[in-house]
């Protein structure tokens, strides 16, 4: 197992910076995500780190080593890409095994390893296949069995699961957690898919424009968003938004709706955030009342649109609700799960109880 | 209540049979008569005496071709078709394949260097047959006055029965580079590169690379360029006639060349009518061979 | 990994020079004036151009160069526009025999053009087309390779097009011209540029058809200076040379990647 090091890195193609001074450590056996929309630069973060894409400045670190001049191979990591990159000439076999020799395994090894990997993976009775006769999931096993038969500590994923229909990819999420589980490596999975990054990830990096927008394990992400890009990227449907202003009795949107964040700032604008299901059905409190818009019955919640100061919010509601659009309903939410960020978008951290505020004024 | 149907959206099987032929006659009319026509009309009077005009006099059945097969010049000019061929085909691959495997690195200013290389597909043969004319010139031509500066004695590069087929063949190695390479260039550009980026983490050296991927991913442009460098091969001409005629006592004589001599300057239409339906045959036969042998090892996707 | 690159370029800078020496070479003669040329120079040392201007009085460069123009633009547009009517039905009409009309098609490039060359001759003769553009020309209009590389583009314009014009009462003749071709422009142009090369460079047969001045084409031309008293003046010879493969040089250089595109489409087939 080795751990990675990623020291002020940054990457310009030409004039254009597309990665800005990233520091990061990802530590040894864990399960990190590069998570972000197209084009975010997390698939030139991990060709950087693979060694097929030169660095242009700063230091990356490979268990303590400088490896910025490090040739790929000299790296001792494997990569799923893509695509694949099956060779469509060899067999299933030959395309595991390809590039084994250069480690010094005697041919006799090498298939042994090949051998183990296919059972893992399922694909011992497609041995002497070609990959045009295989499935896209069966292709997607060859390309991780290819990975693992290196017994390289550090494996780099580029959005392997991409091409694959919605229920195999759910599969292979839970197939590729346990298998690196079970081989203890250092993983490095590039995707943009958030859920694929909340379920798998022991710590997600999330980038935006080559910036890092906040680091952390996934359910921090989930409950304490950095910034509002995060808010809206992570969870699904994403978090609701409403610009509010500081009022004598609370944070009041555009329409008049009062809210009462749990929030410790001076300043008098904000964007109040609210995910989709922290909006219950009220009981007793009412935190608002929604004028419906629309509404999606999934069987297992509901879903309910309404404005909230000029914007569209969505409410999550477990299980049916026998509900007409027009209808206006009480929503309650939980002030502790109400996330307020200033106008720069960022985070603004929760009020401490009175109690420490007044002790602090002693210190 | 019936709806009528706008008569555009009515087309019956016939009209569509005609439509379809009226745009394919102008083609179809002019391989008629350009190629089907005289196809069949070239095996025809190859079994027929003709006199000058290529009128057919007298029927002869296979004369002309038993009489061929004992001619001594005819075998002749197959051995000066068949060394042309193996002198030029795969001497050309090779040297485009290197050229393009070059090319075909991440560097700077590739392009000057891709332009370089298919030039010569810009040059008509008649160019650049006078060009090698000139330097093969025994006097004043560069290729002796090397030779000669180092010491060594000028060799007559055309009118020597031992060299001439060598000098035609590099001169055609030369012209017929730019586009060979031009084709393998674009067959390696059509490589996925993750590929290689895959077998570059596994640390395999650039040589298995080129063994293992580049030669089986780049097979199917092998063989398509194999087979038009062959069949373009067969049908040699230009250089021939500017630089050796034939020369020196037959020694390029390749066969179209004899065709062009027999039906234009000999006036023996029949007998060369023979050799172009000999030609064809193992024009077709060649490819046919290609097709059955070597298309099996050809990768494709 | 400098190393490497650094002997990449070295290798690269060789053999550009020796692929590219001929070329340069007779460059460098068509500016010398004789002497030099018998005295083994490589380089001129006055570079003159009137080796350039011999050319043009001594021989009828002109008449060359101007029917190779004529004869290379006449079976462009006429290969164009045969071969897109030819694609056009194998992709968009529908009827019996399209099949075997297009292995027909297809088997006419396995066709040695020297299997049909004397009979040819004789036809076009027979038709008083000797020496005539006609002659040169004509019979290249319909060109195989180019109905199969405008039916890869044909192919993939949407159906749907095709069949909305039609409900809209379109003719096809009006939905070729005005949807079909320009929305096919880089083939044209890959079909145009090779069309007009490989004309512009027939020697066999302007051999064969054109026995007069007025009538030759360029390449003969350059044959015919063999037989010609300029045939020991190299200078002079060099600038024709020089003079007849600079458009063909520069329509390769400026058509060069999509010429390499369309034949690498080929290739793939």
């Amino acid at each position: 197992m080795k751990s990675i090091q990623l020291q002020q890195l940054a990457k310009s193609f030409g004039e254009t910076e597309v990665i800005r001074g990233i520091d990061v450590t990802i530590e040894a056996g864990e399960f990190f995500a590069l998570v972000g929309p197209s084009g975010c630069g997390k698939s030139t973060m991990l060709r950087m780190i693979a060694g097929l894409e030169s660095i242009t400045s700063g230091t990356l670190r490979i268990d303590g080593v400088a490896a910025n001049g490090m040739k790929p191979s000299e790296r001792h990591l494997s990569m799923v890409f893509q695509n694949y990159a099956l060779y469509p000439h060899m067999t299933v076999e030959k395309n595991i095994t390809f590039g084994l020799h250069t480690k010094g395994l005697t041919k006799l090894e090498q298939r042994e390893r090949c051998l183990q990997a296919a059972e893992t993976l399922g694909l011992t009775d497609y041995l002497k296949r070609k990959p045009r006769e295989l499935s896209g999931g069966q292709r997607q096993r060859v390309a991780l069995a290819r990975a693992i038969v290196t017994e390289a500590p550090i494996c780099l994923m580029d959005e392997p699961l991409s091409n694959l229909d919605a229920k195999l990819r759910a599969k292979m999420r839970s197939e590729i957690r346990q298998l690196q589980r079970k081989l203890g490596l250092t993983m490095i999975y590039v995707t943009h898919d958030q859920v694929e990054a909340m379920t798998m990830a022991d710590r997600i990096m999330l980038l935006n424009e080559g910036e890092v927008q906040q680091v952390g394990k996934p359910l921090d992400l989930y409950n304490k968003p950095a910034n509002t890009f995060v808010a809206s990227f992570i969870g699904s449907p994403p978090m609701n938004l409403v610009n509010v202003t500081r009022q004598e009795k609370g944070w009041m949107a555009s329409d008049g709706r009062l809210f009462h964040p749990n929030a410790l700032t001076e300043t008098s604008q904000a964007t109040l955030g609210v995910r989709p299901e922290q909006i219950k059905p009220a009981d007793e409190d009412v935190t608002f009342y929604a004028e419906l818009k629309n509404i999606e019955v999934l069987g297992t919640e509901t879903i309910l649109a309404f404005d909230v100061g000029g914007n569209e919010w969505l409410a999550k509601w477990p299980g049916q609700w026998p509900l007409t659009v027009g209808e206006k309903v009480a929503c309650y939410v939980d002030p502790k799960q109400m996330s307020l960020f200033d106008t720069n978008g960022q985070r603004i951290e929760p009020r401490q109880p009175k109690l420490f505020e007044a002790l602090e004024v002693f210190q | 209540m019936t709806v009528a149907l706008p008569r555009e959206k009515v087309r019956t099987r016939l009209s569509d049979a005609a439509s379809g032929l009226l745009y394919l006659s102008p083609s179809i009319v002019l391989f008629g008569v350009f190629l089907v026509y005289p196809l069949l009309r070239t095996i025809y009077l190859s079994f027929f005496r003709t006199d000058t005009q290529g009128t057919p006099l007298e029927f002869v059945g296979v004369g002309h071709y038993s009489t061929l097969f004992t001619s001594a010049a005819f075998w002749q000019s197959i051995q000066a078709t068949v060394g042309f061929v193996l002198l030029t085909v795969p001497l050309t691959i090779l040297i485009a394949l290197g050229l393009a495997l070059l090319a075909n690195e991440k560097l700077k200013g590739m392009g000057i260097f891709r332009t370089a290389f298919s030039a010569t597909m810009g040059m008509s043969v008649a160019a650049s047959s006078v060009i090698w004319m000139f330097m093969y010139n025994p006097s004043i031509g560069i290729f002796n006055r090397f030779l000669e500066a180092v010491g060594a004695s000028g060799v007559q590069w055309l009118l020597d029965p031992q060299y001439a087929l060598l000098s035609v063949s590099l001169a055609t190695v030369w012209m017929n580079i730019g586009f060979t390479f031009l084709i393998l260039l674009g067959g390696l550009q059509n490589i996925d590169r993750t590929l290689y980026e895959s077998a570059d983490i596994a640390g395999t050296s650039y040589w298995t690379q080129l063994r293992a991927i580049t030669i089986p991913m780049l097979s199917p442009t092998l063989f398509f360029v194999g087979i038009i460098s062959l069949i373009n091969a067969f049908q040699t001409f230009g250089q021939i006639d500017l630089l050796t005629k034939g020369g020196p006592t037959n020694a390029t004589n390749v066969i179209v060349y004899a065709i062009y001599k027999d039906a234009f300057i000999n006036y023996n239409v029949g007998s060369a009518s023979a050799q172009a339906v000999l030609l064809f045959i193992a024009v077709l036969l060649l490819t046919w061979l290609q097709f059955k042998l070597v298309e099996r090892k050809v990768h494709y996707q | 990994m400098r190393l490497r690159n650094i002997s990449v370029y070295v290798l690269l800078v060789l053999c550009a020079v020796v692929m590219l020496f001929p070329i340069a070479y007779a460059f460098s003669i068509s500016l010398m004036d004789g002497k030099e040329v018998l005295q083994g120079h490589l380089l001129p040392r006055e570079p003159s151009l009137e080796n350039y201007v011999a050319a043009f009085e001594r021989i009828p460069m002109m008449t060359y160069l101007l029917n190779s123009l004529i004869v290379a633009l006449l079976v462009m547009i006429g290969q164009v526009v045969l071969s897109s009517l030819a694609a056009f039905a194998f992709v968009f009409i529908d009827f019996k025999g399209k099949g075997l009309i297009f292995m027909l098609f297809l088997a006419t490039m396995m066709v040695p053009w020297e299997a049909t060359m004397v009979p040819n001759f004789l036809t076009i003769q027979s038709l008083g087309w000797l020496n005539s553009v006609w002659g040169l020309s004509v019979p290249f209009f319909a060109l195989a390779f180019g109905t199969f590389l405008l039916r890869q583009q044909f192919k993939t314009i949407p159906y749907e097009m095709y069949e909305a014009s039609q409900i809209a009462g379109i003719s096809r003749f009006r939905f070729f011209c005005n949807v079909v071709l320009p929305v096919s422009k880089t083939p044209i142009v890959t079909l145009s540029v090779y069309s007009f090369l490989t004309t512009w460079n027939m020697y066999l047969w302007p051999l064969l058809v054109t026995n007069t001045e007025q009538a030759r084409t360029v390449q003969i031309g350059i044959k015919q200076m063999q037989s010609n008293e300029v045939a020991s003046d190299w200078g002079v010879v060099m600038a024709a040379v020089i003079l007849i493969i600079i458009p063909t040089l520069v329509l390769l250089f400026a058509g060069q990647k999509h010429l390499q595109e369309g034949l690498t489409q080929g290739a793939i087939k």
